[in-house]
Parts: structure tokens; sequence; C-alpha cells
């Protein structure tokens, strides 16, 4: 039996903090403090029932999170993309999330979690919200360069960066709620991020152009997303409008 | 509500049980499905590698075509089911022989847990392989030839990753059972190479899985006894050498 017990784990910045839990009818802005100063907060919510009322606000500000940066992000070509841009970066992200959401249950049972399909379906949208929260920090610095630039490979590589970031802040969350779950083994969650990511980039490929301008809403042509990449790169089948 | 709507619900829930328990792998709790009068939990495992390894095959073939994703939805379990039945006996054997405690009929569903566990991972990530594959320059593109090669390389790392998986569970479960990690390596390495032969031949016998762009849409290669998987293997092998 000794052969199966587990180290103790190493107390986590998350556990010192103090426990608490949001109130029957918390407001956004307490999700959104709660998602970044308690993240046990919003898993207590999740333990204690009434997992509707916590999806629907998570996914109320993780629409705005994701709609306000696609404007910063269309901003940078104007026209078409005003409208474009952020509804192909939420309808996008939500998708992302829907085809790796069953991985990602799988692979959470696979860590031993003890969640059940609903809670971690939540925790997933829960990442995700504590993401376009991060993505809108970052959209004042995102407008600031969209407006001083024409090169799209360069905006284009500064949005992967704030999108790396935030979806790193994300995934903390959702290995600190895991953890409380009694996850054993986090190693296929860890597996189940590269795959999340590959997918978010594959997804706003197969939605492009969110920068620049095309003819199309959608593309005809079928890419990978790093020979997308290679191609803005050598700016192939790439028009940047003018901005006025 | 009507009994039979609640006997489904039942059946269903206790398959979603039996799912969480097959990813959880805790050793003390699959050791209870190898017991005689666990016949659901044998049913179970069929279910999860028919569902699981049927929709993945479904989703490698798509790329080649909508009849080509039939065809591979049905051999991908089929070629599970044929390697655990045709080294039903040579497994039970070798595990006997290394000092398990099990008989042949432990030793099957013990490797039908393993396979189950594999297919459930496959089955997660079928979306994930779909879209890729929808995304994917089409068949009669020019880049074809490079997609053909990225799913290929992709299926690899899925398979391996989803049978890397579900042999950790596997040998957890042998070492619960025979209490030493050293018998439980024996027995699994010598299960892995019993499988590796069979389920290597069984596989070029049954392919193609994913489909050659060139090559008609078949069910089965003309011939498909002609050749051997090992042999060709070898050839390629030598071919990069030289």
């Amino acid at each position: 039996m000794e052969e199966y017990k587990m180290n103790a784990p190493e107390k986590k910045i998350e556990d010192q903090v103090v426990e608490k839990s949001l109130p029957e009818n918390a407001t956004a802005l307490q999700y959104v403090e709660a998602l970044l100063k308690t993240p046990q907060a919003i898993v207590n919510r999740m333990k204690g029932g009434k997992l509707i009322s916590v999806l629907t606000t998570l996914l109320g500000i993780l629409s705005f999170g994701f709609l306000a940066y696609g404007l910063i992000a269309g901003s940078f070509s104007g026209g078409e993309q005003w409208i474009a841009a952020p509804l192909k970066i939420w309808i996008g992200l939500l998708l992302t999330a829907l085809f790796c959401f069953p991985s990602f249950y799988i692979f959470s049972c696979l860590g031993q979690a003890d969640i059940s399909l609903k809670e971690a379906f939540i925790l997933m949208i829960a990442g995700l919200t504590l993401v376009s929260i991060l993505l809108i920090g970052f959209a004042p610095v995102a407008w600031v360069f969209s407006q001083s630039t024409n090169g799209i490979a360069f905006m284009g590589f500064f949005h992967l960066i704030f999108w790396f970031i935030s979806v790193a802040f994300g995934l903390r969350f959702v290995f600190a709620a895991l953890r409380k779950y009694n996850t054993k083994y986090l190693v296929y969650v860890r597996f189940w991020v590269v795959i999340f990511i590959i997918t978010s980039l594959q997804m706003m490929t197969a939605l492009r152009p969110i920068l620049g301008t095309s003819d199309e809403l959608l593309p005809k042509e079928k890419k990978f997303f790093i020979e997308h990449w290679g191609d803005c790169m050598d700016m192939k089948d790439v028009k940047v409008e003018i901005r006025k | 509500m009507e009994s039979w709507q609640l006997i489904l619900e039942l059946f269903m829930e206790k398959l979603w049980q039996d799912l969480i328990e097959l990813c959880k792998g805790k050793p003390e709790e699959l050791s209870l499905w190898m017991d005689s009068g666990a016949k659901t939990k044998l049913y179970s495992c069929l279910f999860w590698i028919i569902l699981g390894s049927g929709v993945y095959g479904a989703t490698i073939g798509l790329w080649r075509a909508p009849m080509q994703a039939s065809f591979v939805a049905i051999k991908f379990p089929l070629l599970i089911l044929l390697t655990t039945l045709g080294n039903g006996i040579l497994n039970g054997i070798l595990a006997q022989l290394l000092g398990a405690p099990i008989n042949f009929r432990q030793s099957i569903i013990a490797v039908l847990i393993s396979f189950a566990v594999a297919s459930i991972i496959l089955g997660s990530l079928s979306p994930l392989i779909c879209f890729m594959v929808l995304n994917a320059p089409a068949m009669d593109s020019e880049k074809a030839a490079n997609a053909h090669t990225l799913i290929i390389l992709s299926d690899v790392v899925v398979i391996a990753f989803a049978g890397i998986t579900a042999n950790l569970h596997l040998f957890r479960l042998l070492e619960f059972i025979n209490k030493s990690k050293l018998r439980a390596s024996q027995i699994l390495f010598a299960w892995l190479a019993g499988n590796l032969l069979l389920g290597g031949q069984l596989s070029w016998i049954l392919r193609p899985f994913i489909g050659t762009p060139t090559a008609a849409v078949e069910f089965l290669r003309v011939n498909p006894f002609d050749g051997n998987f090992f042999e060709i293997v070898w050839n390629m092998l030598i071919e990069i050498i030289r």
C-alpha cells in the first residue's frame, strides 16, 4: 500500500489565499475579481450547485472580453473587420473550447480528477473567461500598436504573444482548480494544453483573415496555421487596407 | 417514465460510470472488473472500444472520402478485437508462465481494459482530428501529399499517446494483481510484443486506413494477404539507409 502513497503536494499560492465563496447573486465584477484573486471562490461556487447561473455569468464575461478584444484586432484594418474580427474571435474560441472539451474531460479523468462532466465544462469556461479578462487588459497595448504599424506579421506576432500569456494564466487557474478536485496526475492535462493551443491557432487560421482584409469573409483555400504564418511573413495573398 | 426508458437511462449511467473508472485507472477498482461475476464490465469494454475507436477511425478516413470514413469506422475496432482474440490464448499462457495469478478469461479482460482506455482517448480526440482533417488541403489539391503526411504523423502521435497511457493503466493493474513490479513489467512486455506482432500484420491485412490519394477507396486492398507488415517496414528502413 505504501507504493501508492502520494507525496504531499507543495503549498501553492492559491492554497495560501483565504478561501472565500461568491455570494448567491454575485455580479460579473465579483466573478472577475474572484477569477483574478481568489479562484477557490469559483470552485466553491461550482461545488455549491447552481451551475447554470455560474455558467451564464462566465459566458457573459467571456463573450464581452473576446468581442472587445476582437474590436481592437479589427481596428488594425478597419472596414468590415470592425464587425468580422470580433465575431470570428468570439465564435472561433467558443468552437475551440467545444472541440477540445471531450479530451479535456477524459484527460482530467485520466489524471483521476473527481469532477463531473458539467463541472469540467464550467471549469474550462472559467479558464477561458480568465483568458478573456487578460486580453481586455492587453487591449490598450494592442490598440496602440494597431494604430502605429502597418505590418501584419508584426501585429500578428503581438496578438500571439498576448494570447499565449493570457492562456498561460487561464491554464494556471485550471490546474489550480483541478488540484481542488483531487487530481493526482496533471501531466495528461498538460498534454491537453498543447492540443488546445494548436487547435486555437488553427481555428484562427480557418477563420482568417482577422488582421488584414480579404474579398471573402472566410477563406476558400485550406491551410495549416504554420503555412499561413509563412505566407504572412512573405506577404503572400495578404492585403492591408490603408487606414483613413 | 416508461420502463424501457428507465432501463436505458440506467444502462447509460452504468456505461458512463464505467468510462470514468476506466479513465481513472485505479487498479483496486479495475481488478474487480476481472471477477467472474463482472460480465457487464466485459460488455462495457466492448462498447467503449467499438464506439471510441470507431469514431476515431471515421475521422482519419474522412480526408480520403466519406466512404473511407465508414470503412475505417468498422475496421479500426475490428483490428483491436481481432488482435485481442487472436492473442487471447497466447496472452493467457504467457501471463501464467510468468507467474500471474490470473486465468485466460482474466487476461483477455485485462487486455480489453487497456484497449478500452486507448479507444476512449482516441474517441475524445476525434473532434480535434476531424477539425484538422477538414482544414487539411483537399485530396485533389497540389498540397495533398503534405496533407497526407501530416495526417499520418498526427495519427501516429495520437495513437502513441493513447497506447502509452493505456499501457500505463495496464501496468498499474498488473502490478496490483501480481504485487510485483518486475513480474508486471515482464507480463506487459510479453503482451505488447505479441500484440505488436499480430496487430502489425492485421493492420497490414486490413489496410487502407487513412487511404492514399492515388489509390481507390476500398474496404480492403486486392489480395490483402499479400505482403508482410514487418517485411515492408524492413524494406523501407533499408531504403532509408541506402
